[in-house]
C-alpha cells in the first residue's frame, strides 16, 4: 500500500518538477555554450550573453530550492489536513502509512532536487570548459584502486564514513520534513489558527530539541561518557573520531524523527478534525 | 447483525453538543435518509463513521468492527466538497480507486463516464460543479461497497442533475449493502427511501420505516419533515 501510495504522491511533483527540472539542465547547457564561444563579447552585449542568462539559471535554482520545501509542506498540508484529507484518510490504509508515503516521496523530490541542482552546475562546467568526463572518471577511478591497494584500512574507513554522511543525510532530511510535519499536525489541534499555530509548534519543537540535545551532552559528561569515547577513539586517527561522532549523530536524529513521527501519527489516528 | 450500530455517540464543538446521545440500529439492504436541518449533525455522525472524527463517548461499529482499515474498505464515502486535487484527470482518480479499493467496478465507472459524456483525460479543474459532483458520485457508486455514505449528494445541483443522481443511486449500489442520504431535500429522495432518521439538535427524534410513518401520519415525509422543523424555528424566531 505504502508503494501505491508513493507513486501517486510523486505523481503530482513530476507535473511541477520535471518541466522546471528539464528547463535547468538545458539551460545549464545553453548558458555553458554560450559563455564560452561569446567569452570575447563585451559592453552591453556582454551583459546580456554573460550576466543574463547566469542570473536566470541561479534564479531557477533558487527557485528550485524554494518550491521543493513549499511543495512538500503543501502536500502534507492539502492532502492530509485539507480538503483531499477526505480521500487520504477514508482509503482502507494506515495513517502509518499515509504518513510514510508522504516522507519518502517528499524524500525522492528533496534528493533528486538536490541532485539536478549539481547535474546542472557539473554540466555547466564540462560545456564551458569542454572537459572530457570519461577521462576525468577514468582518473578518479585508478587514483582509488590505489589508494585501496596502499591503504586499505584507512580507505574502509574512508568508505564508512563517506556511508554515515550519506546516511546522515538522508536521516537529516527525514528529520526536517517530520519536524513540519508534526508543526502542522499540531497546528491541526486548533480550531480557528491552524496556521498560526503551526508556526508557533515548529518553533516549540526546535527549540524543545535543542533543548534535550543540551541536556543529553550535560548527563553525557557527568556520566562520564565522553572519557569513554576518548578511550575508544584513536588520538592518532581523525577519521576514526569522525566516524564515531557521525554514528552518533545518526542515532541522535534518529531518535528525533521517530518521536516527531509518533507524534504526529498520534495527532491523525486519534484528533483529526477535518473541516 | 445490524450493519451500522450506534450507542450513545456524543460529539461537542467548544462545549456545543453536535451529537447528544445518539442510538441508531441499521440494517442490510436499505436505503435511508438522515434528515435534519443545518447543524443538527448530520455531517458530524457521517464524519464518525468514515473516523474522520473521533467521538467524546459511545461507540461506533461498522459491520462490527469500529471504524479502521477493515470499515474503510467496505464503506464508500462522498463528501459534501471536492475533494480530489485538482492537477488529476478522471483516467487519473479511476486509477487511483482501482490501486486502493478491491471492490472497485472499473468497467462501471467506464460505461458511466460515457453515460456522462466525460473524456477520461480531462482535468478536474475543468468541470463545471455539477459535472464534479456527478462524477464524484459515480465513482463511490463503482464501488460493490456494503455501506455508501453521501453527505449532502443533493445540494447546489440543478433539478435534472439531482434526478440523474437519484437514479444512479438507485441502480448502481450493491443491494446487499445500505445506502445512507444525508439531506435536507427530502421531497426529492422520498421516493427511493426504505427508512428515515430525523435528526434535531445532535438526538434522534426519529427513525421509521418510510411507508410505515406515511401511513400512521397520513401525510408524506416530506410535508412531516418540514412541520417537526417548521415548528421549531417558529418558536426560535418568538
Amino acid at each position: 500500500m505504502v508503494a501505491k501510495l508513493t507513486k501517486h504522491e510523486l505523481r503530482s511533483y513530476w507535473k511541477t518538477f520535471l518541466p522546471l527540472w528539464g528547463a535547468m539542465l538545458v539551460l545549464a547547457v545553453i548558458n555553458g555554450f554560450t559563455l564560452r564561444t561569446m567569452q570575447d563579447v563585451e559592453g552591453a552585449m556582454g551583459f546580456f550573453t554573460h550576466v543574463v542568462p547566469l542570473l536566470v539559471l541561479f534564479g531557477m535554482l533558487v527557485a528550485t530550492c524554494v518550491l521543493t520545501l513549499v511543495l512538500v509542506l503543501q502536500r502534507f498540508y492539502r492532502g492530509l489536513l485539507g480538503s483531499e484529507g477526505y480521500l487520504a484518510f477514508t482509503l482502507p490504509v494506515s495513517r502509518r502509512q499515509l504518513i510514510a508515503s508522504k516522507l519518502i516521496s517528499s524524500l525522492v523530490v528533496e534528493f533528486l532536487s538536490v541532485l539536478v541542482v549539481c547535474l546542472t552546475f557539473l554540466l555547466l562546467g564540462l560545456v564551458l570548459t569542454e572537459a572530457d568526463i570519461f577521462a576525468g572518471f577514468g582518473e578518479l577511478f585508478t587514483m582509488l584502486r590505489k589508494l585501496f591497494a596502499e591503504m586499505p584500512h584507512e580507505s574502509w574507513m574512508t568508505v564508512l564514513f563517506c556511508t554515515e554522511g550519506l546516511v546522515l543525510t538522508v536521516v537529516g532530511a527525514a528529520l526536517g520534513t517530520l519536524h513540519f510535519y508534526a508543526a502542522m499536525s499540531l497546528g491541526h489541534l486548533s480550531g480557528k489558527y491552524r496556521m498560526p499555530l503551526s508556526v508557533v509548534a515548529y518553533v516549540v519543537l526546535s527549540v524543545a530539541g535543542s533543548w534535550v540535545m543540551t541536556l543529553l551532552g550535560q548527563l553525557g559528561v557527568e556520566a562520564g561518557l565522553f572519557r569513554h569515547l576518548e578511550v575508544l577513539m584513536d588520538s592518532s586517527s581523525i577519521l576514526k573520531s569522525m566516524t564515531l561522532g557521525m554514528g552518533v549523530a545518526i542515532l541522535l536524529d534518529l531518535a528525533g524523527a521517530v518521536i516527531l513521527w509518533a507524534v504526529t501519527e498520534y495527532i491523525l489516528e486519534k484528533k483529526l478534525n477535518l473541516e | 447483525m445490524y450493519l451500522v450500530e450506534c450507542t450513545d455517540l456524543r460529539k461537542s464543538y467548544s462545549g456545543h453538543p453536535a451529537l447528544d446521545g445518539v442510538d441508531l440500529r441499521l440494517e442490510r439492504g436499505k436505503i435511508i435518509a438522515l434528515a435534519g436541518p443545518n447543524g443538527s449533525g448530520k455531517t458530524t455522525l457521517i464524519k464518525i463513521l468514515n473516523g474522520l472524527l473521533q467521538p467524546d463517548s459511545g461507540r461506533v461499529t461498522i459491520d462490527g468492527h469500529a471504524p479502521d482499515r477493515y470499515t474503510r474498505s467496505i464503506v464508500s464515502y462522498l463528501p459534501d466538497r471536492d475533494y480530489f486535487a485538482e492537477w488529476m484527470t478522471i483516467r487519473d482518480i479511476m486509477d487511483y480507486f482501482a490501486d486502493f479499493y478491491a471492490d472497485f467496478d472499473r468497467q462501471k465507472a467506464d460505461d458511466m463516464c460515457r453515460t456522462l459524456e466525460l473524456q477520461p483525460a480531462m482535468k478536474i479543474k475543468n468541470l463545471s460543479k455539477g459535472t464534479r459532483e456527478k462524477m464524484q458520485l459515480m465513482l463511490v457508486m463503482s464501488r460493490k461497497a456494503s455501506l455508501y455514505l453521501l453527505d449532502e449528494p443533493l445540494a447546489g445541483v440543478d433539478p435534472a442533475a439531482r434526478d440523474f443522481i437519484l437514479h444512479t443511486i438507485l441502480t448502481s449500489y450493491n443491494d446487499a449493502g445500505s445506502v445512507l442520504i444525508s439531506t435536507h431535500l427530502i421531497s426529492d429522495v422520498e421516493q427511493v427511501l426504505d427508512e428515515v432518521i430525523f435528526l434535531k439538535e445532535g438526538k434522534v427524534i426519529l427513525h421509521e420505516n418510510t411507508d410505515d410513518l406515511r401511513q400512521r401520519e397520513n401525510r408524506s415525509v416530506d410535508e412531516l419533515f418540514r412541520e417537526m422543523f417548521r415548528v421549531q424555528s417558529w418558536k426560535e424566531e418568538e
